[in-house]
Parts: C-alpha cells; structure tokens; sequence
C-alpha cells in the first residue's frame, strides 16, 4: 500500500499547487487511499471526527478567543506601551519593543498568528507612524510572532505532546531558552538594521513614566504568571489553561480595565468560530492522511532505511530542517505536526534523540513556514494590517529570517539549549 | 441558492457556532473548578469533546460560506480569464465531490454508532459524526452554488478572503 500512497502523494501535492483548498486536498488523498485500497469509505470521516474528539484540542478555539478579547479590549496596547517605556530610548526603540511585546504576549496565548493579529495592529501602525517604512514594521512583527508558539503556553506544544506521548510540561520548559533565544536574536537584528536605515529614538520617559505604564499594564503582565503558576502548580492542566486565559482577558476587559464591549462579544464568538474552523478542519483532515499514511506502512519501511543512510543523528536533524521547512511552505503547523509526528518521532526515537528536543524543533521549524511564502498566514495578517502587497511582504521578510534559523541550528547541534531547563526543574 | 435561505442560514449557523463556543468555555471551566473544590464533575472532560467536534463543524461551515479555507491562488492567478474559469469550476467539482463523499458516509457512521453509548454522558457516540453529514452537505451546496455561479459567467471573486487564513 506503500507505492498507492506515494501516487497519491503526488496528486496531492499537484492538487495543492492548482489552488485546492488545502483540508479538501488532504480529505480528497484520504478518500482516495481508502477507496483505491479497498477499505471502507467511513474510515475518513470516522478519522475526522475523532480528531476532535480528543481533549487537548479544546485549547484551540479557546487560544483564539482569548486573542480575540485581548485585542478586542485593547489590552494588548498596555502591553506595547509598557515594552515601548522601556526600550523606546533605544534606537529602533519601537522595533525592539515590537519583539519584547512578543515575548510577552507569547507567554499569555500560544499560537503566532494570535500574537500577530494581536499586537501587530498597535505595533504596525505606531511604527509607521513614526516614519519606519511599512515592510520593515510588518516585518519585525511577523518574525516577533513566531515567538508565540515557543514560549508557553503553546497549543502546537500540547498537540505534540499528546500525539507524540511526551510531557508536554517538558515541552513547555524546553521552548522558555529557545523563546528568549529568538526574542535576543531578533533584537541584534533591530540594532544593525536601526544603524543602517536610521530609526528613530523616542524621548525617554523617566522613571515614573516606566512606572506608570507598568502600572497601567500590570495586571495584563500579570497573565503569563497566572497561567505557567497555575499549570505548573498543577491547578490546571495545559489545555484548561487555554479557558482560564479567556476567562482572565474577559475579566480584564469587562471589569479591571472596562475596554470590552459587551455588545462586541458576540461578534467576537462568531470570529472565534470561524478562525477555528479554518484551522481545525486542516487538523481534521491531517489526521484522516495521517492514518492513511500509517497504515500505508510508510513509517516502518522509512525508518530502517534512513537509519542506514544517515548514520548521525545530527544529520538526521538537518535532513529533517530542510523536509520541515518545504513543509511549512504548502502546510498549516498543527495539520502537518499531525501527518509527520508518526513518520519522524519513530525514526528521531531510533537515534536516541531526546523527543522533547525534537519536539521544539519540529514546531520552530513549522512556525517559520508562518512567515515565509508561498502560505505564510502570519505574512497575509501582517501585510494586511500595514496595507502592502503579500508579494511586498514575502521579499521583506527574508533578512528576518536569518537570525531565526541561527537560533535554529543552535538547537538542532546544542541540544542542552532546550532540556537544559526541564532537566534542571523536572528531572532527567 | 436563494439569497433568504442563505441568510437565513448564516445567522442560524453563526448563532449556533457562537452559543458552542460559550457552552465548550464554561464546560472546561467547570470542570476546573469543579476539581478545585474536590468534586470533580466526571463529564467535563466528554462533553468538551462532543462540543468541540460540533464547534469544528460549524466553523467549518462559517468558513466555508465566506470563503475564507486556506488555499494557495498563486498558480491559478496566473491562469488567463477563461481558464481561471475552467480551473476554478475543476476545484469546485472536486470540493462537491468530497461534500457529497463525507456526507454520505458520515450516515453510514452515524447509524452504525446509534447504539453505543459515551462513556460519562448518557447519550449516544453518534452525536460525534451527526455534524459531519451537515459539514458535508454545506460544502457540497456551496462548491455547487460556486460551479452554476461560474458558469453563469459571474464568479464572485474573493481571492483575498480566501488566501486569508487569520
């Protein structure tokens, strides 16, 4: 059944390229494979269902909501204000303080695009204001988003870590080194590209300035300690944590701040809703494929073989870079973690490479095919929010590129870079 | 498809979609707090689950109304009118067979679960794959609207909303 799936493969990949939309194709390959291979047609949307019918992905639609009351009540806007306090004096002071928003944002949702839709409205739009050109602040805040999924919570993290069976606590300390890794690097980027195209610098505020927007954002700072406290104190798991979040941005927005709208909550349901159909439905017919190439034996006559010709682990890893990053070009991140963790985790496992590693690998790298073309949804939100061109957008994204794949050959070759933290708080 | 029927149906979809997204939060939640006050509700965690497949469901159907799946145009941009027409009128056939395909045997599924029971909810796992046959029926009703739009010569063209994946 092995030689029908890679037929199918084919026609899919084909399919891709003639502007299907994508869950259909991966259905469509599903169906495909049953139906030529003789087996009931139920199978796949048996499969589809039962992707959802699985509790981690609960975190999903509510990751999306809380992005979605967060901005709604401008609560992001605390949070930019406070990093801009800060760094602002700085040349490129706004462009670092996109990155340092990121960072902390990423610790309050778990997904790039979130983070994107999120802080990228106030960020794009005060930085041109203030004379950075409209690629350039698009660009900062697409590549700042990246960090959102790596620092915790993640819900790439917790499909992971349930699919793959490895701790996704582990996980989420394994992504904190990382995350901050990826918020340096893009940073030291700001500096050399602020000198060269001459940003501006903002008057310092003073002290009590930085005091003030600290206090006016606390308790929107305060989330990522409630939500990594609650988790890792055990009053919540992983995927609650995606509720209690929404509960916090709905409680900062409707009583601690009042900048929510109760007339806008419905619309911003409906929003939810139609964010998470786009995503999850990929996830749905990623998992019918991804059965489809399990029983395919595809796994088990891969393994042997690549063990054989690869003979280092760290080859395997570079291979499994260069695979992971044409993938995230044609795929959303958690439809392919789906379809890939069964091929890769087995053959990884086969090297003794730690899963946990390879699990923040996986997901950095399937994050970078957010902001580079020709899918790239975080660079579609991005040039929509700065009013350019995607095709603007995919040229101008490309130098921010280079600092993210540093942090990522330095995981791949260091792997203490990640279990580091986890081996030190969770034990070998 | 009649323009009432569809708006009709966009709000009832969308009332629908949002009252899930309500109900699935405040089931996590209780099942939170339920276990913070040592009585833990054993349903929670069961009921999510059947909430989120129909949260899924519907969602599914909102985007597949607006337009808005992810899918790559670049190829198909290229294309000269006619055979942009052509193209689009192969993906849309491809989509009402896939609808046709998901709602046909999601019956068989639906039918073949009646009878077993969910283990913490007295109700029946077949509720799992009910929206399935309505995800399919949409998208099948939609790719069809889509294909007698472009033959007609119209085609509403929404590349952007369809190329935004949010």
């Amino acid at each position: 059944m092995s030689g029908l799936m890679y037929e199918i493969a084919a026609v899919w990949l084909l399919a891709i390229l003639a502007g299907v939309p994508l869950y259909a194709t991966m259905a469509l390959a599903a169906l495909a494979f049953v139906g030529f291979g003789g087996l009931s047609m139920s199978v796949v949307p048996q499969k589809m269902a039962q992707a959802m019918n699985s509790f981690p992905i609960v975190a999903a639609p509510l990751f999306i909501l809380m992005g979605n009351l967060l901005t709604s009540a401008r609560i992001t806007d605390r949070i930019v204000a406070f990093a801009t306090s800060l760094v602002g004096t700085v040349r490129g002071g706004y462009a670092h303080a996109s990155v340092i928003s990121s960072m902390i944002f990423a610790g309050m949702v778990g997904s790039a695009v979130a983070d994107a839709a999120g802080t990228g409205a106030v960020e794009i739009r005060a930085m041109k204001k203030i004379g950075y050109r409209a690629e350039t602040a698009a660009c900062i805040t697409a590549a700042a988003s990246t960090i959102g999924p790596i620092i915790p919570p993640s819900l790439p993290m917790v499909i992971f870590g349930v699919t793959a069976n490895v701790s996704v606590g582990r996980l989420f300390m394994a992504g904190f080194v990382p995350g901050v890794m990826m918020g340096l690097s893009l940073m030291v980027m700001v500096a050399v590209i602020a000198k060269r195209q001459g940003f501006p610098r903002e008057k310092f505020v003073g002290f009590l300035g930085i005091w003030r927007s600290f206090r006016d954002g606390f308790w929107a700072l305060m989330a990522p300690v409630v939500l990594l406290g609650g988790m890792f104190s055990g009053m919540f798991t992983p995927t609650e944590a995606a509720a209690v979040a929404s509960a916090y941005a709905l409680f900062l927005g409707l009583v601690v701040y009042r900048t929510l709208d109760v007339k806008d909550i419905p619309g911003l349901l409906i929003e939810t809703a139609e964010t998470t159909g786009i995503v999850v439905v990929l996830v749905m017919a990623a998992a019918a494929l991804g059965w489809c190439m399990s029983i395919s034996r595809i796994p088990q006559i891969l393994a042997p073989q690549l063990v054989a010709v690869i003979a280092h682990p760290l080859g395997f890893l570079l291979l499994c870079n260069i695979l992971l990053l044409a993938v995230g070009c044609f795929m959303e991140p958690l439809a392919a973690l789906l379809i890939l963790i069964p091929i890769l985790v087995p053959v990884s496992n086969s090297f003794g490479i730690d899963p946990v590693q390879f699990g923040v690998i996986m997901i950095f790298n399937l994050i970078l095919g957010t902001i580079h073309p020709p899918i790239g949804v975080v660079l579609f939100i991005t040039s929509r929010i700065a009013e350019i061109s995607f095709e603007t957008m995919s040229k101008a994204i490309l130098p921010w590129l280079v600092p993210l794949l540093v942090v990522l050959a330095l995981i791949t070759v260091f792997p203490s870079l990640t279990l580091w933290l986890p081996n030190l708080l969770m034990g070998q | 498809m009649p323009s009432s029927f569809t708006t009709w149906f966009d709000r009832a979809a969308s009332f629908v979609a949002a009252s899930i997204t309500i109900a699935l939060f405040v089931v996590v939640m209780l099942g939170i707090i339920s276990r913070a006050f040592n009585d833990p509700f054993i349903w929670t965690d069961e009921l999510a689950r059947f909430l989120m497949a129909w949260l899924a469901v519907f969602g599914w159907i909102l985007a597949c109304r607006k337009r808005i799946h992810v899918r790559i145009r670049y190829f198909q941009d290229k294309l000269p009118k006619g055979g942009h027409r052509v193209a689009e009128i192969i993906i849309q056939s491809a989509l009402f067979v896939l609808g046709a395909l998901v709602a046909w045997y999601s019956v068989a599924l639906t039918e073949r679960n009646l009878d077993i029971e969910a283990t913490t909810l007295s109700m029946s796992i077949a509720w799992l794959y009910i929206p399935m046959i309505l995800a399919g029926l949409v998208t099948a009703g939609q790719a069809l609207s889509q294909i007698v739009e472009q033959c007609r010569g119209g085609g509403n063209d929404s590349r952007g909303a369809e190329e935004l994946a949010r």
